[in-house]
């Protein structure tokens, strides 16, 4: 039997708000293994926390307790510096609400994932262009997010996650404000990253993404993570 | 190239958000602007003052007075004086004589700009039984001379002594008041000693620390004195004339010089409130300066502040796709630095053209230039307190960021 290589491995992770002195538990002791061309689909309701366990397991927030390890570096001991490179260069991250950047073009958008990476201007423009042709919008690519369909503002969020060919794809929600059609088509490209490439997906959802394109279903209630009925 | 590319990110944001560039832009135009026109008419204006107050300050003579009968004088400071009532003298005090070399000590003392030998000798009229003051000047250094002596400036008839040399010499320059007493004009002649020369030039010197009655070259003095001393003169002088570099140095120059001559120094002492008053606009001009690039920076940091809550978002998203605290933060000291720099250089322009425009027509009634040169430096002063300014508000602004984490800025949302 062949050892799969552990892309994310989350142990124990606990998480709290505090909302006018009052201590409000989002995640309780979760613990998930994810490995490298393998995909996992959290469900769950809304404001059960999947948004937040998306935000640490990505490194954008630290989690109260509990260990996260993104491809075998653990999140607690290196810097926000070190995470945001790791970020760049092995995480993609797909918003609920795309976060685009209202005053940058789509092409622009697309580009700021490449940034601060080895490859010039020229060809991070040239790679944003083909990502977002790709997905079949290379005739917005100078288009403001605020002059683009909710759809295809989607695919820009999707196409500044794939450029970069992350190990590790973190989506919430990729399919949630989409007609059908193109959730199709963004559900295809997600699926192909894992299978040419051999990258993780983890996908949580409330509903809107097919749970039968995961290998694993978890559902998050109450903080905690079980198996989905 | 990737040092660089915060930079290019900057350059680019100021073409997205111009109304922020144009704020920040304009705050450190303005305070550039003021402390560079201030700054180079206020310089101008001090230099004018000091032109002013060095005709009413400024100077001094250095002697050694002679000291009283019975005392007896060392004989290396005073030759015999061979006709009676005579002698070296500063206004009615006797003097002994100091060597000339001592000029080039006093030279180097704080302050002092300029040192001349000069001599005062009283001696009697071959016309009659009155005394006059002989003045022997060295013309080679006009500079102390013409402020504490004699100037060319103060000559009502004929010519400055050496301005016109005839085969009898440069001749002699007489003051107003003798030549009106003694009922000389230019062209007489007039017997020194032993020795006549032509009367080439008449002067009202008005009040200065060290005015003769008749002038002669040091050379034709100390050939006159020749005949009144058992001994040459040698390298020796009865006084020394002191010119400072400022009114508000005097106070320092004089005691130094007090100090090597050991003798007595004789001024006016409107030099005192003069160093008071000149450089008070233009300390006056640093504080509002200094004022203004403070209420700039303060803009700056207030813009920037703002930009950080307005950017707030967008800072989150930037780092949640890999862009790391150090590279947004290099990217906002150069936001604030790009628009500062161009805002600084045209201050700059119109700080020096302000100061032209109005410095000219002020100071060209004077007949003074405005100090462009001091212009340069200012300029580089003013662009480089407004690159730091605004670095220090970039830096602040990327400190508040660095601090913190990028969920906190995609919750809030």
């Amino acid at each position: 039997m062949t050892e799969r290589t552990a892309m994310l491995d989350a142990v124990s992770i606990r998480k709290s708000f505090w909302r006018s002195g009052r201590e409000i538990p989002v995640l309780r002791d979760v613990s998930l293994r994810l490995d490298a061309g393998e995909t996992l689909v959290i469900t769950g309701r809304s404001g059960t926390g999947k948004s937040t366990l998306l935000s640490l397991l990505g490194g954008l927030d630290i989690p109260d307790a509990g260990r996260i390890d993104v491809c075998g570096t653990d999140t607690a001991a290196v810097s926000q510096d070190r995470l945001a490179e790791l970020r760049r260069e092995t995480v993609g991250i797909i918003f609920q609400n795309f976060n685009l950047l209202p005053s940058w073009s789509a092409v622009e958008n697309v580009e700021a994932a490449l940034m601060h990476g080895e490859l010039g201007p020229a060809e991070r423009r040239e790679r944003a262009i083909r990502w977002l042709e790709r997905l079949g919008i290379g005739d917005r690519i100078e288009n403001l997010p605020a002059e683009l369909s909710v759809g295809q503002q989607q695919r820009v969020a999707v196409a500044r996650t794939l450029v970069n060919e992350p190990k590790l794809i973190l989506a919430d929600e990729p399919t949630g404000d989409v007609d059908p059609e193109t959730g199709a088509e963004i559900i295809a490209h997600l699926k192909a990253a894992v299978a040419d490439r051999g990258a993780a997906l983890l996908v949580v959802t409330h509903g809107t993404y097919p749970v039968a394109t995961g290998d694993r279903v978890l559902r998050l209630r109450d903080g905690i993570l079980e198996p989905a009925g | 190239m990737k040092a660089l590319e915060p930079m290019r990110i900057a350059w680019r944001e100021q073409r997205r958000r111009p109304g922020r560039a144009i704020a920040v832009g304009l705050g450190f135009l303005l305070a550039v602007a003021s402390f560079v026109g201030f700054s180079l008419l206020f310089r101008a204006e001090h230099a004018a003052e000091e032109a002013v107050l060095r005709r009413v300050g400024g100077y001094f003579v250095a002697f050694s007075p002679l000291p009283v009968r019975g005392v007896a004088t060392p004989p290396a400071t005073l030759p015999r004086i061979t006709h009676a009532d005579e002698g070296f003298v500063v206004g009615t005090v006797l003097t002994c004589l100091l060597p000339q070399g001592l000029a080039d000590e006093l030279r180097r003392c704080p302050g002092v700009a300029e040192v001349v030998p000069v001599l005062q000798f009283r001696m009697k009229s071959p016309r009659g039984p009155h005394l006059f003051t002989l003045g022997g000047i060295d013309l080679s250094r006009p500079m102390a001379v013409s402020r504490t002596c004699c100037a060319p400036s103060d000559v009502i008839a004929g010519v400055f002594l050496g301005e016109a040399t005839g085969p009898e010499g440069p001749g002699a320059m007489l003051d107003d008041g003798y030549a009106s007493v003694q009922e000389y004009r230019v062209g007489d002649r007039i017997t020194i000693g032993e020795r006549t020369f032509p009367v080439t030039g008449i002067v009202n010197t008005g009040i200065r620390p060290s005015r003769a009655d008749v002038y002669l070259t040091w050379t034709d003095a100390e050939g006159v004195l020749a005949s009144r001393l058992s001994e040459p003169l040698g390298g020796r002088t009865g006084l020394f004339l002191v010119e400072v570099d400022s009114a508000r140095r005097q106070e320092e120059a004089m005691e130094a010089v007090k100090r090597l001559t050991g003798g007595v120094i004789t001024s006016y002492n409107c030099f005192r409130p003069a160093a008071k008053v000149v450089g008070l606009n233009e300390r006056a001009a640093g504080i509002v300066s200094g004022l203004l690039y403070l209420a700039a920076v303060a803009f700056g940091l207030k813009t920037q502040f703002g930009a950080l809550v307005e950017r707030r978002r967008e800072f989150g998203i930037l780092r949640a796709v890999g862009w790391s605290g150090r590279v947004l933060g290099a990217q906002l000291v150069w936001e604030t630095m790009i628009p500062a720099f161009f805002g600084a250089l045209a201050g700059a322009a119109l700080g020096v053209g302000l100061a032209l425009a109005v410095g000219v027509r002020v100071l060209g009634t004077v007949g003074l230039p405005v100090p462009l040169l001091d212009g340069s430096c200012l300029v580089l002063r003013g662009i480089v307190f407004a690159l730091v300014g605004s670095g220090l508000i970039g830096f602040v602004a990327a400190l508040l960021l660095r601090r913190s984490r990028p969920a906190d800025a995609l919750r809030t949302i």
